[in-house]
């Protein structure tokens, strides 16, 4: 039996589909990356259709690839291989369980931010979660396997530190579940002291499993919140003032940014510039508390530094909520109350990439220094984008494009993404979310027995290779 | 009626004065004015050119009707309530220039920006 006769066995007709639109639709993203239609659609609804369709694929060696939405802005969805199935989880979205105590959720792979923030204020207002300037609309669950990062990741780091276990179809088709809920129903709260199996799912894109069940951390609800803006002028001082402001410990969540995105959310049309004696960078960063003085005076402590730093040059300006709010425009409220539709200023074209990379706090400001010349010699909009992440253990530290997709300009964002990757690399940074192409790059500067681990593990778990082949850019080293 | 610089400086005004301009009867009263008015800030100067409506314009112009002289800090200040417009005056932190010369054309500017940071 061939593989589209089998699903639609395990799924019924209607969740299968190979018709030139959909495989179209599925066949790209938002990106540069190179384009390539899968054979076939299927939508599973529970876990034990997940496992018969992997069941199915190792029979007939049919590459699988898991989707939710497609919006990793990294290819991550894009079939790398002829005659990949895309396994769309969509229709799996519930919300299983909030547990109040452990604070953590259980959810589904097609559970949406903008669904769990919506659930948790109905039913569990002391609680949330934190939340990306993605759409609302993209997945909790394969955010937090992509090891990105989100509205409380200045405080606690990259989105895959949030999980406290999951469950898992392997790519052999068994069902794993790691974590503390491996020993129970409602004993999800936390993935130690165990062996910590969650890393042979996150950061793997898919190529170890599929992902029916997540476990993620809740934090609770401080009553109070407070935002300030600063802007600020050169590399140097703004890197200073972010880490040093980081290092306070005072912040739920830090995004510094070019000007030109602070003008673009005020309201300023494409293609927005920086122009001489505007300052370079704009910082939104957020604190909160158990009361209005623990607030104000996380505030004083930013206030503090900034003010340090306005004895060398006093244009660097720290901007309360209200005043920016009256100053740029009512626009910044979306950006504070993710998820929100506040990513639509990146949808001005067609097209929207960026290499996102973590990086040692100690090359972060050469390395947005350096990145800045290159995307300037390239003439695309300056908009570098930057969080302080864990505490300011290490930076993040990325170049947006939103672009046309002329030929001509996919050509020259293919080749300023290489070399900002080529950069960032040579200051150690590792690129998250990695296309193909950007993986080979990471290659070559990886220990090649961190590769050949990577290649052992990911070929026990899929002896068959079916399981998102040729991400990571795994097989080429064969 | 008002362009959209595409400036930070310049687009903090649009800002303030779209918002104005939303009452019918301050848009025909800024309709008849006629100056030309430099906001000289610590970042970079912009003009704004009043007539049949308001251009607001990165740079200096030559001998403008008024300048007004202040930090983007002092912007911020007052916009936030944390300084009024007259404390500002009395600290030097907002001077004016041409307010001897052309005493109506200052007066009308600083009523419409003091109206436009509600403060
Ligand atoms: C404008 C914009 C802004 C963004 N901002 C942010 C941001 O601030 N922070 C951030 O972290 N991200 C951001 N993103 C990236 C992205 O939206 C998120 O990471 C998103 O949550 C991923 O969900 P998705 O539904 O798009 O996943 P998909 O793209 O469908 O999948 C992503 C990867 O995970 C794999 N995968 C998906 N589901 C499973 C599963 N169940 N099991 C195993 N593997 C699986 C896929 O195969 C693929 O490799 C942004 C995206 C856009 C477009």
């Amino acid at each position: 039996m061939e593989i589209k006769q089998r699903l639609m066995k395990i799924v019924g007709p209607e969740r299968v589909a190979d018709g030139a639109a959909e495989k179209h639709v599925y066949s790209y993203d938002m990106t540069e990356n190179p384009s390539l239609p899968p054979s076939l659609v299927v939508m599973p609804q529970t876990l034990e259709e997940v496992q018969q369709i992997v069941q199915a694929a190792n029979t007939t060696k049919t590459p699988l690839i898991p989707f939710v939405t497609g919006q990793s802005v990294g290819g991550l969805t894009i079939p790398a291989v002829e005659g990949a199935v895309i396994v769309d989880l969509k229709r799996m979205n519930r919300i299983i369980e909030v547990d109040e105590e452990a604070m953590y959720v259980l959810v589904e792979p097609g559970v949406t931010f903008g669904h769990l923030k919506k659930y948790l204020d109905d039913h569990h207002p002391t609680l949330r979660y934190t939340y990306p300037l993605a759409p609302p609309y993209t997945s909790v669950l394969a955010n937090a396997l992509l090891e990105g990062l989100c509205d409380l990741s200045t405080r606690h780091g990259a989105m895959a530190d949030f999980i406290n276990g999951l469950e898992a179809v392997l790519p052999t088709g068994e069902v794993v579940r790691v974590g503390t809920g491996a020993s129970g129903e409602g004993n999800w709260f936390s993935r130690y002291p165990l062996p910590d199996l969650v890393g042979l799912f996150a950061g793997w894109q898919g190529m170890t499993g599929i992902v029916t069940k997540m476990a993620l951390q809740l934090w609770p609800k401080m009553p109070f919140n407070r935002h300030v803006g600063l802007l600020c002028f050169g590399e140097e001082p703004t890197i200073r003032m972010l880490t040093r402001i980081a290092r306070t410990q005072v912040l739920d969540d830090s995004v510094c940014v070019s000007t030109p995105l602070v003008k673009m959310v005020s309201g300023v049309a494409a293609p927005v510039e920086l122009y001489d004696g505007e300052p370079d960078y704009g910082m939104l960063l957020t604190v909160s508390g158990n009361t209005e003085t623990e607030v104000s005076e996380k505030i004083n402590v930013i206030r503090r530094i900034v003010n340090e730093e306005r004895e060398t040059d006093s244009r660097h300006v720290l901007i309360s909520w209200e005043g920016l709010m009256k100053l740029m425009g009512d626009q910044w409220g979306p950006f504070v109350d993710l998820p929100s539709e506040m990513y639509k200023v990146l949808a001005e074209h067609d097209g929207l990439t960026w290499v996102g990379t973590y990086i040692h706090p100690k090359y972060w400001k050469t390395v947005l220094e350096e990145g800045r010349a290159i995307v300037e010699k390239y003439g695309f909009e300056l908009i570098a984008n930057l969080k302080a992440m864990k505490g300011m253990h290490f930076g993040e530290f990325k170049f947006i494009f939103r672009f046309p997709k002329d030929d001509d300009t996919v050509k020259r964002v293919r080749e300023c993404n290489a070399e900002l990757l080529d950069l960032a690399l040579s200051y150690g940074a590792i690129p998250y979310k990695t296309p193909v192409w950007a993986a080979k790059k990471l290659q070559e500067r990886l220990d090649p027995n961190f590769v050949m681990l990577m290649r052992r593990v990911q070929r026990a778990l899929d002896p068959n290779g079916i399981m998102n082949p040729g991400r990571w850019g795994l097989d080429e080293r064969d | 009626m008002l362009n959209e610089p595409k400036d930070l400086v310049g687009n903090v005004l649009y800002i303030l004065l779209a918002r104005q301009f939303e009452d019918d009867r301050l848009l025909s009263e800024v309709k008849d004015w006629r100056m030309t008015v430099v906001l000289d800030t610590d970042y970079y100067p912009v003009t704004l050119t009043f007539a049949d409506g308001i251009t607001i314009e990165r740079g200096a112009v030559p001998n403008p009707t008024i300048i007004l002289g202040t930090t983007f800090d002092t912007i911020v200040s007052i916009a936030a309530e944390e300084m009024s417009p007259v404390r500002g005056l009395i600290n030097r932190k907002l001077r004016i220039r041409g307010l001897l010369k052309h005493p109506r054309a200052a007066f009308r500017f600083y009523r419409l920006i003091v109206r436009a940071m509600g403060v």
